[in-house]
């Protein structure tokens, strides 16, 4: 195995430790027994809408973020902590290929723990609406915005020790506010390129395209977009780690 | 004493470090230090808070210079990470993957070091730390020792021609440090460098044939024990006496001239000299004169402890 499947092997499974798993899977999985609960006196011809408006708003908006920052950030964050930054980056490995490997595992882990809670409320979806491929666009926002978040977060934790705390602030005063008010700026949100990848995947309902058309504001709807935007930010972000381990101390005073 | 001697360097040196220099905002964890290591064991001494652990760290290049430069067999280690297929950094702190067995580590390891039989070099270096019993268990339930143990084996999978140890004998138990200070022995024999730090002096006595000290993040001293020792030409010596009249032989003893001081515990003078050889032959001789039986005269601190202790207070 190559030092990059190395790395990606190992640091997954340490992001994916049992702990950390659970509250995660939880807080993933959130919508579907609010689906569920929810859908009792709800008009049938409303469903799929309801739907729609659990995963744009409880699991895109607020469930999505905080898992992509708890995993992404401890990517090295955690390393750098727990102190076994040595055994990582003390190798005959250049610091890109560990930069690289580092955010595919947050990004892997992210959609692992993420994809339990889409595949929950997609099974709630489809039994509610009768629509089997009810959870494709949810599948397909997640890839994008857990990419997008490991670009952010991965060398967020490097840098910050108390990155838990540093990437709420980024959640709440870049991706809620300032991108809300500025509309010129809104583009880089991560979940609008998330939510404009969700729209793509599927005609929405009527109630998800008003929900659709409030998230976005400016942001056009489209997957190609989103990718492309999504892999930029990456490649940004892996220069930017990988002369992170080249530049800065990797241990802690 | 000044370090900076010929003993901070030696012959064909592998690693080097070129006034090197580490501070944190004010605090100045490592200042100026120049020296060199070549194959063997060095021993690296100093209190806690000497500044070992971030020498390591800079030589190692896991921490940046403020200011110097570091040569680790030709390269700097920071531009190049090649070398690290040759060196090797046990670290001192406690901590290692939770999620891995010890074979997973080690072997991971070697794979990571491009290792040509992984599997192999990982039995092997699993072997030489006596793990083979617990391999197969999560790191995150061993003692602190077996981690130890665990990280040395991982760091020697990939047999490197330098290895740095931090602490390594922290938590072993005696049969356990015995036999790790053993294993350093032989990989330094074999032609390999070896920087082992420790505040343990009698352990570092027992593997290192050359010593450099370090006291608040500067180098206090280097070269092989004896030498350092002749070097300190004003250290005063301890001599430990025992007498069946102690006070009528420290008084008999007080104004020769190779006598520094002198101070009683029940039947034991520890007398401090300049001479000791000189001192060694007059005791007997005073002795006898003023009637006093003796019935020990022995060297009190012909060990690391005393040359530390100096290097320390006699700053």
């Amino acid at each position: 195995m190559t030092a990059f499947g190395l790395i990606l092997t190992s640091t997954t499974r340490r992001l994916l430790r049992f702990r950390r798993l659970v509250g995660l899977v939880l807080l993933t999985g959130l919508p579907a027994p609010v689906l569920f609960f929810v859908s009792f006196g709800t008009p049938d011809s409303r469903l799929a809408g309801l739907y729609d408006e659990m995963m744009l708003t409880v699991f895109m908006v607020l469930a999505l973020p905080v898992t992509a920052l708890v995993i992404a950030s401890a990517a090295l964050g955690e390393e750098r902590r727990l102190r076994t930054m040595p055994f990582l980056v003390l190798k005959p490995v250049s610091r890109w290929t560990i930069a690289a490997a580092v955010t595919a595992s947050a990004i892997v882990a992210t959609i692992v723990v993420g994809g339990i809670g889409v595949a929950a409320t997609w099974l709630v979806g489809a039994i509610l609406t009768g629509n089997t491929l009810i959870g494709l666009p949810a599948m397909a926002a997640l890839a994008i915005t857990s990419a997008g978040y490991a670009a952010i977060y991965v060398p967020l934790g490097l840098l910050v020790s108390r990155s838990t705390l540093a990437g709420l602030a980024y959640i709440f005063i870049w991706e809620f506010i300032i991108t809300s008010i500025a509309s010129g700026v809104s583009a880089s949100s991560i979940w609008r390129i998330g939510a404009s990848a969700y729209g793509d995947v599927r005609t929405l309902s009527s109630d998800g395209v008003a929900i659709l058309d409030e998230m976005l504001s400016t942001v056009a709807v489209g997957i190609g977009g989103a990718t492309a935007k999504v892999i930029v930010m990456l490649v940004l972000s892996v220069a930017f780690t990988g002369l992170l381990l080249r530049r800065r101390d990797l241990a802690d005073e | 004493m000044s370090a900076a001697n010929s003993a901070t360097h030696v012959e064909n040196p592998t690693v080097t470090s070129d006034h090197l220099s580490k501070w944190y905002g004010q605090k100045v964890a490592v200042s100026d230090v120049s020296c060199s290591f070549g194959p063997g064991v060095t021993g690296l001494l100093g209190p806690n808070g000497a500044g070992k652990t971030t020498f390591l760290r800079l030589m190692t290049g896991l921490v940046v210079p403020s200011r110097g430069s570091v040569d680790l067999l030709g390269v700097d280690p920071r531009r190049d990470p090649k070398v690290y297929a040759k060196i090797a950094l046990v670290p001192e702190d406690e901590s290692v993957y939770p999620h891995m067995t010890a074979w997973q580590f080690v072997r991971w390891s070697a794979a990571m070091s491009k290792v040509d039989q992984p599997d192999k070099a990982a039995a092997a270096a699993i072997a030489q730390v006596d793990l083979e019993d617990a391999a197969m268990r999560r790191l995150e339930t061993f003692s602190k020792g077996m981690r130890q143990r665990a990280k040395v084996a991982s760091a020697l999978v990939h047999q490197p021609d330098v290895l740095f140890l931090d602490e390594p004998l922290n938590g072993a138990d005696p049969l356990q440090r015995a036999k790790l200070i053993e294993l350093f022995v032989r990989l330094g024999q074999e032609g390999r460098t070896l920087v082992v730090s420790s505040h343990v002096l009698a352990e570092v006595e027992r593997m290192a044939r050359r010593v450099v000290a370090m006291v608040d993040g500067r180098l206090a001293a280097a070269g092989s024990i004896t030498s350092l020792r002749n070097a300190m030409s004003d250290i005063p010596r301890r001599i430990l006496v025992q007498a069946d009249d102690p006070r009528r032989l420290a008084a008999a003893l007080v104004a020769k001239p190779s006598t520094t001081s002198i101070s009683i515990e029940g039947t034991t003078l520890h007398i401090d000299t300049t001479d000791p050889l000189e001192l060694g032959s007059l005791v007997p001789a005073v002795a006898h004169s003023a009637g006093v039986r003796l019935t020990k005269v022995e060297p009190e601190d012909e060990s690391l402890e005393s040359v530390f202790r100096y290097l320390v207070d006699g700053r």
